[in-house]
């Protein structure tokens, strides 16, 4: 994989600098396995959001839809992109191939787990072309004064037909059986990295760089490593967990490899590793801190 | 389709505001902020839904491609520190609702939650610390002491994995 391959992930999840960004874009214009890539990609991250799903502010609906219904938000040259856009889709492209649509929902099924297709080989729904025809000749006759409502309308179009296309591949999953509700250790992780009071503290073990990870709101600590290098002969790495002088074992870390481990910090102020004696540990650190963090 | 002009927004944001606020708020932390952007992403993307093109990819993919764009463009305007500084920087002056959480719930969920299982645990910590809270792949590498290119390697062998799992693609 050359080196501008390589970022296609990273282009995907937006953890490129503007620079790299803007290299990457570079590279993708001209390599079409890469653009597959990112939409492929893309369909799979957007899957992941279940995981995040919060319900908004009820009021943020209506502040929503009354910017939009307001139309004040219409930037001129937007408008005038998508006329253009509407004449382009006016000449019909013979590639394209529109997928039939069952006329009504009923016509709709529940789909068996096997049956579970990606949501890119679904049916699309495209608004008609006539529509956007009529709507972009419209404009034509009714002059400059109009673009704005025919614009409005042929977002109004494609807004429907997107709704359809939306719940259509909603509709796939129906037959899922909702699975364990219980959260797992992923789910764990996932929401303590991203919990609103989540506190990074970077600091290094014998030389190696470690994170512990900290939401004091979830109770929760991760500590994050890779590639300790060997304790001591006869010793583990033991985390503990402190109250004042008070320390609780919190884990023994297995060698080497990747450390992800999840500790309950049950309103600790002070988080540690130290070595000690394996295979058991010790129920009170016996050697002093290889690392250590205060929280406040 | 013989819907409304209103009709067709409000139920294309119920399909879609809570993985849209979801997504935000994990990156931006503060609810209020985090309604914010959601609204601006709705109408950019109200904006510019002539411009979808079906025949690229799912709604819902080139929706959430917008609004997490826009949510880590706000995270590294609102602070360009390292990811220490930018979660030291935010502490204990907000109270977030979780009453209205969704997290985990329904089968998309679970589907989501099998994929994620599927991956080693590296892959998952590099997709979980860059898609869903927003951090650089620099930053990634900072924080699990990591060079840069396993990094991306990592995050590459993730999404293929999760790509997989989802049955996305051929």
């Amino acid at each position: 994989m050359s080196d501008a391959h390589s970022a296609v992930g990273s282009y995907v999840t937006d953890a490129l600098s503007p620079i790299e960004r803007a290299e990457f874009e570079n590279h993708l214009a001209g390599c079409y396995r890469c653009r597959v890539e990112v939409a492929e990609y893309s369909e799979t991250v957007a899957m992941l959001t279940p995981l995040v799903a919060t319900s908004p502010p009820v009021s943020l609906r209506a502040s929503v839809l009354a910017a939009i219904g307001a139309g004040q938000s219409f930037n001129p040259e937007l408008v005038a992109r998508s006329e253009e856009h509407a004449n382009l889709i006016i000449e019909p492209d013979p590639t394209v191939v529109r997928p039939k649509v069952p006329a009504t929902v009923t016509e709709l099924r529940p789909l068996g787990p096997d049956e579970v297709t990606p949501l890119d080989e679904h049916p699309s729904v495209l608004p008609d072309s006539s529509w956007v025809g009529v709507a972009a000749s419209l404009s034509d006759d009714l002059g400059g004064r109009r673009i704005r409502r025919t614009d409005r309308i042929l977002v109004a179009l494609v807004a429907a037909a997107l709704v359809v296309a939306l719940i259509f591949s909603g509709w796939v999953y129906v037959s899922w059986q909702q699975s364990q509700m219980q959260a797992s250790e992923t789910q764990q992780e996932t929401e303590l990295l991203t919990a609103p009071d989540v506190k990074i503290y970077p600091s290094t073990v014998n030389g190696a760089p470690v994170s512990w990870v900290v939401s004091k709101d979830r109770n929760q600590a991760l500590f994050i490593a890779n590639k300790l290098p060997d304790p001591p002969s006869d010793t583990a790495y033991q985390l503990w967990t402190f109250h004042g002088k008070t320390a609780t074992p919190a884990g023994l870390i297995p060698e080497g490899g990747t450390i992800w481990k999840l500790i309950q910090i049950d309103d600790a102020d002070r988080l540690s590793i130290t070595p000690e004696p394996a295979p058991d540990g010790s129920t009170s650190p016996t050697r002093p801190a290889l690392s250590e963090v205060s929280l406040p | 389709v013989a819907r409304g002009n209103e009709g067709a927004i409000s139920e294309l944001y119920d399909e879609t505001s809570s993985r849209v606020y979801g997504a935000v708020l994990r990156m931006l932390h503060y609810p209020e902020l985090a309604a914010e952007v959601t609204q601006e992403i709705y109408l950019e993307i109200w904006r510019n839904a002539s411009r979808y093109d079906p025949s690229k990819g799912s709604v819902l993919a080139w929706m959430m491609t917008f609004a997490h764009n826009r949510s880590v463009d706000r995270v590294r305007t609102v602070s360009m520190e390292s990811a220490r500084e930018r979660y030291a920087a935010v502490n204990g002056d907000r109270v977030l609702d979780r009453s209205g959480d969704e997290v985990g719930r329904g089968p998309q969920a679970a589907l989501a939650r099998d994929a994620m299982r599927s991956l080693t645990e590296i892959q998952r910590q590099v997709v979980t610390l860059t898609y869903f809270a927003g951090f650089s792949q620099s930053e990634v590498a900072q924080i699990l002491g990591l060079p840069l290119a396993t990094v991306k390697a990592r995050i590459n062998e993730g999404l293929i994995g999760l790509r997989n799992a989802l049955g996305v693609g051929t």
